[in-house]
């Protein structure tokens, strides 16, 4: 594991120095100033809209940096043969899939939690508690979720034939995985087993992202929001399926030629 | 470790993987039976859905965004309200723009009460919302404060102030009740003609606001109300 941890630290570093965190950084700062705007708008319901559009920030830029992070990584390795030069050295095509993943995470983790910083500073000048520990809480299974997204992305990355297809497949997956469980409630209601089973089977092969999202249980006291399930199927859902994407894009990368 | 997936077995690998979406299968579906569990108010889709339902809702709601779905339609509500809209049927669209808030998260009471508060006393369509206060009521049958604006609706449709006036007393006490009631209470107070009564609640009303709509209006409502006094009003 100590390989992967190296490649990890080193693939944060090399986005470090891509310059991807200046644009994600501008970018996390309009948004914060979005929330301000909107959170202004909604007037009563200041606290509301901002804790809300708050979240809805963190989702997109960890979804943005996740993103982003794996199309660089794939373009250097397929463009600029960066790949080759790693193939030399004492370490297994596991470690660089998993480094590459973990190295993706450790910036995602990085940019929500300086947006969580921003959203506490904003939170001290309106005067208003948006940061708390509910927030806090609805942010981490974001985090979870977009560490999900990383294994996605990580696969599609083996799979996809080019970088645009790669993140066109990543974000597909990524908007899909919000919609199947809604979907599937809807067509359960409809008399059509065929299209309920076929709905159900696009439901367990996409990712599902809907499990991460904790942000309807806020402000709802007095509901069983705290049932033990809520918190912990969603990170053995990420720690399984993540697994198995990971493994399925292993094997292909192992018998990949460069 | 150096064991490579592609290296193992075919029944091997096939029970790796096997076993791996047996158990995200089974994750997926404990988690979603708790998050069903977990829900006070069902999803969207099988709640009554609005007739004039917009696709960005719909498609929000389907993309489990319901709730910040409904903050965005709560902007636009407030929006609509503040703006040339007297000729679209005295702002004819305040009760499907609320109905769309309410059926995206019935929890987001304050926009709710506003709503039914704008078409009972501001545009005085005390059906229209009675009707959101009913539909609200069904889905959301915890929340007792309805009751009260149904109440005050029904003495509205018969033109009796104080009937209003007192159903919504312990609703004003509240310190969330929407500060466009605290207005219009006010200026039902003022429409009765007791100066000194009034003088009192718009005092109040003015200790209590939030926002600065609410502030100035109390503030001129007061001067108005001591030059009338002073002229020997009531």
């Amino acid at each position: 594991m100590l390989e992967t941890w190296i490649i990890a630290s080193n693939v944060f570093r090399q986005l470090l120095r891509n310059r991807i965190l200046v644009v994600l950084t501008l970018c996390a700062l309009g948004m914060v100033g979005v929330v301000a705007f909107l959170g202004d708008l909604g007037q009563e319901a200041e606290l509301r809209l901002a804790r809300d559009f708050g979240l809805l920030a963190l989702e997109w830029v960890g979804f943005f940096t996740v993103l982003l992070c794996h199309v660089v990584l794939l373009f250097e390795e397929s463009e600029l043969k960066t790949y080759s030069i790693l193939l030399v050295k004492p370490v297994e095509r596991w470690h660089v899939l998993l480094g590459r993943t973990v190295g993706a995470v450790l910036l995602m983790l990085m940019n929500q939690a300086g947006m969580l910083v921003l959203l506490a500073l904003l939170a001290w000048w309106r005067g208003l508690p948006i940061v708390d520990s509910d927030l806090v809480v609805a942010a981490a299974y974001l985090a979870a979720g977009g560490a999900l997204f990383s294994a996605v992305t990580a696969f599609f990355s083996v799979l996809a034939s080019s970088v645009p297809a790669a993140a066109m497949f990543s974000t597909f997956a990524f908007g899909l995985g919000h919609f199947t469980t809604n979907l599937l409630e809807w067509v359960e209601h409809l008399d059509n087993p065929v299209l309920a089973a076929a709905v159900k089977v696009l439901y367990w092969i996409t990712p599902n992202f809907s499990l991460f999202n904790l942000k309807e249980n806020l402000d709802q006291s007095g509901a069983n929001v705290f049932l033990g399930g809520v918190f912990f199927w969603p990170l053995a859902y990420a720690a399984c399926y993540g697994a198995l994407l990971l493994s399925l894009a292993l094997w292909r990368y192992e018998r990949k030629d460069f | 470790m150096s064991a490579r997936i592609s290296e193992l077995p075919g029944w091997a690998r096939l029970g790796l993987l096997a076993g791996l979406a047996t158990l995200a299968v089974a994750s997926l579906e404990f988690g979603s039976l708790a998050r069903k569990g977990s829900r006070v108010f069902p999803p969207p889709l099988q709640r009554g859905i609005p007739p004039a339902l917009t696709r960005f809702s719909l498609a929000a709601a389907l993309g489990d965004e319901a709730r910040i779905a409904a903050d965005w339609g709560y902007i636009d509500c407030l929006q609509y309200l503040a703006g040339p809209y007297a000729n679209d049927g005295w702002w004819g669209q305040t009760l499907p723009l609320y109905r769309e808030v309410q059926w995206l998260d019935p929890g987001f009471k304050h926009a709710i009460r506003e709503g039914i508060s704008a078409l009972g006393w501001l545009y005085r369509r005390p059906e229209e919302a009675g009707q959101l206060a009913r539909i609200a009521m069904a889905t959301d049958p915890g929340e007792v404060r309805y009751a009260a604006y149904i109440a005050a609706l029904a003495y509205q449709k018969h033109l009796d102030t104080q009937g209003v006036i007192k159903a919504l007393e312990p609703e004003l006490n509240r310190p969330d009740a929407p500060e466009m009631l605290l207005r219009m209470v006010g200026n039902l107070m003022l429409k009765q003609g007791d100066d000194r009564r009034a003088m009192g609640y718009w005092a109040w009303v003015q200790s209590r606001a939030r926002e600065q709509d609410t502030q100035d209006m109390a503030a001129k409502t007061i001067k108005d109300l001591r030059r009338r006094l002073a002229a020997g009003g009531r």
